[in-house]
């Protein structure tokens, strides 16, 4: 069933999420129904000491950000003392929320707020039959408030603990509630308030002023200009980097030609001409593969799959061999192999060439000789070899191989192998920094940091690059 | 290749050449100067620029035209006394000229510096854009031919845009259709400019109301707009339109009026001082005159603690009596109906003692709006027996009520009116104080509606039971024949008045006689046309007539001067049978009076009512609805 709540919590399992009453947590004097969602009070509702609450099946996780559930109220009963909030796993079901150490509540009699505490503080308007009450957590800033039929009034209570569950109490006979836990739409815009908070903590990571040792916006600043440029430098953007470094001063730690040979190997690969692009580092760096024998395989095995998408679209081919492929391969012609233009042949109109099956083979078994030992190789090589077990390849269950993205990877990975042997960082600054942020940001929602839910590195750049 | 210039006057003299080249160095010269730079715009002025700009402007030659456009731009940018030079030199008429051409280089320079004197300075004397053949017309084609076009011409005719008949005339035009684009647009610049003229074409408009509400898109993107990640004026602007529309019940949608308050408050409770401001005056403009609303506002997210906190001075001198302002007609609006958010206004913000300060803050704006705000307050019977007594406020009211500020002397009648209520205490306190007969009777003389209104009102509300004396004051100062004269008012609310202060003047059998032997010609001359002609006056109106002639029949020699008017008693008649059971009562109370045995005359009366069908017509009340039927019971007692 899908649920208003998974849009507003996209980094909660739904499983995590608190979405009913609990049968077993709620004192006797409470009964359930309507798939635990309403709530009736049958105690004799005498004096306080015949309240009865009940906790939700789960506690708000942290990583929602915030967090929202409205109840109704579907009759006030005898007198109404109801009271709608939070609390935590060990507070007495036989009280009122709010009365409890580690208890919030809003109370529909009074309108007031309790806070853990058996004296309320004046809060709000009364509820009662017919009104809508919501509660919002907010785990960015540990607030709570509440709502009165879609109103917002206010802050209610601060400072509050992770880890609470909704909870509802009643005390006089008669008084019925309803819980939404986001199954139907809310009375209050939530998603509304949500973009506020949102638009907030944006507002105030970019104007956080960055702390030492860069607290020397100079110093930040030619820090800044080396990421961009290394960033440029590594991707072999060569004319953007140059132009870059003279604008901005900046040492040029890598000289042009060697940028541009990089640039070469790099469009070869992303061509999916693997051969040519093997047989190019041979010539500019000719330790390179011979110290990195898992990449070279790695880039056999690439060839090997470049060979399948040829089968598929081309009906000559050319010699496929081991000696072909270290002796370089002469046919440069682009157009031919771009394969992801072409249209897919239809079957029986144009079957593979027998030289090229045959070629394939042999290719295939000289990668099988070398007998690698490495797993990973292993594992990769032998789902490059089911592709053949395929009548259609590209629509089997690994046809992904094929696709053109797969080279990114790989592409990558040879880029990274050339600049160390060079003595260059693997990775660029700029790449690291992000990374580091996402893991950052994906550590902080494991422990619980509210803010981290709306702080998506993807959206917040995304959001930056808007004018305002 | 443009030419160099070398000094500033040299580039002023250059304008007169012929060579474009030369001409061309010149405006750009003078246009970096003075850019981004007050004292060197006064320079250029000082030392004549403007009639050489002007004139090369005139020259319609782009790029020399545009740039000269685009220094003036950057002048009306200046001060106030800047852009009077401006306008004084008639740059707007050739900025006009100029956007009547082809090159839409030029025409949208121009429609630029057109845009930034109407922004900058709307209260200017400047010439009237309706009265220029073809304008309007032109700069609502001209929005579609680009955006910057757009935005210029929407800002403009909003700026220009400020009577219903203007707004007649916009809404035929495809105009709507313009500003929509501007507001699907996902710039900032042109999202402002058009709120703004949709917000000054739907004002108080029902026409165009409908027009916006009906259009599904448009509606879903103002409460789009209205969200917190768009830039805060944005969202202002947005809520503006809204709640225009709201006000004149376009907006169906039940959770609409919740997602525009919930903005305003937003706004209301910003950090920042100016936006504050129009948050409150927002606010104000949405609540007023919605219950509802008011409730809704009352506890939201402790609004009303944010407005106490508008009254604590800002760094900015200029902008604190401004909020002090937002603040008391926000409070004014909150406590405009409801007992409840009065009591908290009161005893939770305290704001009696703002209003001390109020009441005589140098601003003559805060003065008014404290006023207002006391006048909301003043509407609740606990607090004028309470808090409003305790705090004096009749004092500054006083005070107030003798300037002559018209909205000061407006709002201070108003609120005077409630505090001289007869279950409020201040009245008597008030009518102890020497000369406020006197201050009530010259409000009456006021050449202001309301003002008179007023007068009026609070005369009617102290003549309520007041003993001889003061009555005899009160028509010494407001005489009978002035009270008839009010009567015959065009306005229907003070005639209302009128005959309740002469119905509480008429308050006993010898006041009575008193007054009908004296003026009882005049007193029937003026009351009896009204309840003869049923098409020309309400019954409201009638059966505030009836109430003065119940009173009058309660005199001795006032009776047969009643009885003795065929028509009037024609009258009563008519009313007997009246589909309106308030006629009913009033004539059959005022028979009652008339044929009361205890008085001499009373047989002489009966015959004379039974012989006109009043008896009969009494008789078949007895089957009429209870509250007639008792009454009609009553009378026929009487009868002998």
């Amino acid at each position: 069933v899908s649920t208003q709540s998974t849009g507003l919590y996209p980094h909660v399992p739904e499983s995590e999420l608190p979405r009913s009453w609990s049968s077993k947590d709620r004192w006797q004097f409470i009964k359930l129904s309507r798939c635990n969602l309403r709530v009736h009070y049958n105690g004799q509702g005498k004096t306080h000491k015949d309240a009865a609450s009940v906790r939700a099946t789960h506690p708000i996780p942290a990583a929602c950000g915030i967090y929202y559930f409205e109840v109704k109220i579907i009759s006030k009963g005898r007198d109404g003392f109801m009271g709608i909030g939070l609390a935590d796993k060990l507070v007495n079901m036989n009280r009122l929320p709010g009365w409890e150490k580690n208890s919030y509540g809003y109370h529909g009699d009074d309108g007031n707020s309790f806070s853990s505490s058996g004296n309320g503080k004046k809060y709000g308007p009364t509820f009662t039959t017919g009104d809508v009450i919501g509660c919002c957590v907010n785990m960015i800033n540990r607030t709570v408030f509440y709502t009165k039929n879609g109103i917002n009034l206010g802050v209610a209570f601060t400072d509050v603990p992770l880890g609470l569950y909704p909870t509802v109490g009643l005390q006089t006979p008669g008084e019925i509630a309803d819980a939404n836990f986001g199954d139907r739409p809310f009375v209050f815009d939530i998603e509304g308030y949500i973009v506020e908070c949102k638009t907030r903590l944006r507002r105030d990571i970019q104007t956080h002023s960055s702390s030492a040792p860069y607290n020397d916006n100079n110093l930040l600043d030619i820090v800044l200009k080396k990421m961009v440029f290394g960033y440029m430098v590594h991707h072999g953007y060569c004319g953007a980097a140059e132009n870059f470094a003279k604008a901005t001063n900046l040492y040029f730690f890598e000289d042009i030609p060697s940028i541009q040979n990089r640039q070469r190997v790099q469009k070869l690969i992303m061509k999916g001409m693997i051969g040519d692009a093997i047989t190019l580092v041979q010539e500019l760096y000719p330790t390179l593969l011979g110290n990195k024998p898992e990449l070279l395989f790695k880039l056999q095995i690439r060839n090997f799959i470049e060979m399948i998408n040829n089968l598929n679209s081309e009906p000559q081919s050319h010699p496929y061999s081991i000696a072909s492929l270290m002796n370089g391969n002469e046919d440069t012609n682009e157009e031919k192999m771009e394969v992801d233009h072409k249209p897919e042949p239809s079957e029986g109109e144009r079957q593979p060439s027998r030289h090229a099956l045959e070629q394939l083979l042999l290719f295939g078994r000289e990668l099988n000789a070398q007998n690698t030992q490495d797993e990973d190789l292993k594992r990769q090589l032998q789902e490059a070899f089911s592709l053949l077990a395929y009548r259609d390849p590209k629509a089997s269950p690994i046809g992904y191989l094929l696709h053109p993205n797969q080279r990114e990877q790989l592409c990558a990975d040879l880029n990274s192998a050339i600049l160390e042997s060079n003595g260059l960082p693997r990775q660029p600054p700029l790449e690291m920094a992000l990374s580091q942020t996402k893991n950052t940001v994906g550590r902080m929602l494991e422990e619980g940091l509210g803010a981290a839910a709306y702080c998506g590195l993807d959206e917040f750049l995304k959001c930056s690059l808007r004018p305002q | 290749m443009p030419v160099k210039c070398e000094s500033d006057l040299s580039a002023v003299r250059l304008l007169k050449e012929k060579d474009p080249d030369q001409l061309y160095g010149a405006v750009r010269h003078i246009k970096n100067r003075v850019i981004g730079s007050r004292t060197r715009k006064q320079e250029y002025i000082d030392v004549g620029i403007l009639p050489e700009l002007i004139d090369v402007i005139k020259l319609h030659s782009t790029p020399i035209s545009v740039e000269a456009a685009y220094i003036c731009n950057s002048l009306a940018h200046g001060d106030t006394q800047c852009v009077e030079h401006l306008i004084s030199s008639g740059l707007l008429e050739t900025l006009i000229e100029g956007v009547f051409l082809e090159d839409q280089h030029l025409v949208e320079a121009c429609l630029r510096t057109m845009r930034t004197i109407f922004y900058h300075h709307p209260n200017l004397e400047t010439l009237n854009l309706w009265e220029v053949d073809n304008l309007i017309p032109r700069l609502i084609d001209l929005m579609m031919t680009s955006e910057v076009a757009g935005q210029c011409c929407a800002m403009i005719i909003g700026r220009v845009c400020k009577s219903r008949d203007q707004q007649a005339i916009l809404s035929t035009t495809p105009i709507l259709n313009n500003i929509s684009t501007l507001l699907l647009s996902e710039s900032t610049r042109s999202n402002i400019p058009g709120l703004f003229c949709l917000s000054e074409l739907s004002y108080d408009n029902h026409f165009v109301a409908q027009e916006v509400a009906s259009n599904d898109i448009l509606i879903a993107r103002l409460f789009e707009l209205m969200r917190r990640d768009k830039y805060v004026l944005v969202q202002y602007n947005a809520a503006k339109c809204l709640t225009n529309l709201f006000r004149l019940g376009a907006l169906n949608e039940e959770s609409s009026k919740a997602r525009i308050l919930d903005t305003i408050v937003y706004l209301c409770l910003s950090e920042e001082v100016p936006i504050k401001h129009i948050g409150a005056n927002l606010l104000h403009e949405l609540i007023e005159q919605n219950s509802e609303l008011q409730l809704w506002a009352s506890y939201s997210q402790h609004l009303m603690r944010g407005l106490s906190r508008f009254f604590v001075a800002t760094k900015d001198p200029e902008f604190s009596p401004r909020l002090r302002a937002a603040a008391f007609k926000a409070f004014a609006a909150l406590g405009e109906t409801q007992e409840e958010i009065r009591k908290s206004i009161i005893e939770g913000e305290n704001i009696i003692s703002h209003l001390k300060f109020g009441l005589q803050d140098d601003s003559l704006e805060v003065q008014v709006a404290a006023l207002s705000c006391l006048h909301s307050l003043s509407r609740s019977v606990k607090q004028l027996r309470t808090n409003l007594l305790e705090a004096e406020v009749w004092q500054p009211l006083l005070r107030l009520i003798k300037t002559d500020d018209d909205e000061l002397v407006r709002t201070s009648s108003r609120t005077l009116c409630n505090l001289l209520l007869d279950f409020s205490p201040s009245k008597d306190i008030l009518l102890k104080q020497e000369g406020t007969v006197e201050l009530l009777s010259r409000l009456v003389l006021n050449s202001d509606d309301e003002v008179k209104l007023n007068g009026v009102w609070a005369l009617m509300n102290i003549t309520y039971k007041a003993n001889p004396e003061l009555r005899s004051k009160i028509l010494s100062h407001f005489g009978v024949l002035q009270i008839l004269e009010t009567v015959e008012d065009e306005c229907p609310k003070l005639k209302i008045k009128a005959l309740g202060l002469l119905r509480n003047i008429l308050c006993d059998p010898d006041e009575v006689d008193r007054i009908m032997t004296s003026h009882g010609r005049e007193v029937l001359q003026t009351l009896v046309p009204i309840l003869s002609d049923s098409d020309k006056w309400s019954d409201e109106e009638q059966e505030q007539v009836m109430c003065v002639f119940i009173n009058i029949a309660t005199g001795h020699i006032a009776k047969d001067l009643l009885t003795e008017r065929d028509d009037l008693m024609s009258c009563l008649l008519k009313f007997l049978s009246h589909f309106n059971s308030q006629l009913q009562i009033a004539a059959t109370t005022c028979i009652t009076h008339l044929v009361k045995s205890e008085d001499s005359g009373c047989l002489d009366r009966q015959n004379k009512l039974k012989e006109m069908g009043h008896f009969k017509e009494l008789q078949t009340l007895l089957s009429a609805r209870p509250e007639v039927s008792d009454r009609a019971k009553i009378a026929l007692q009487y009868f002998q």
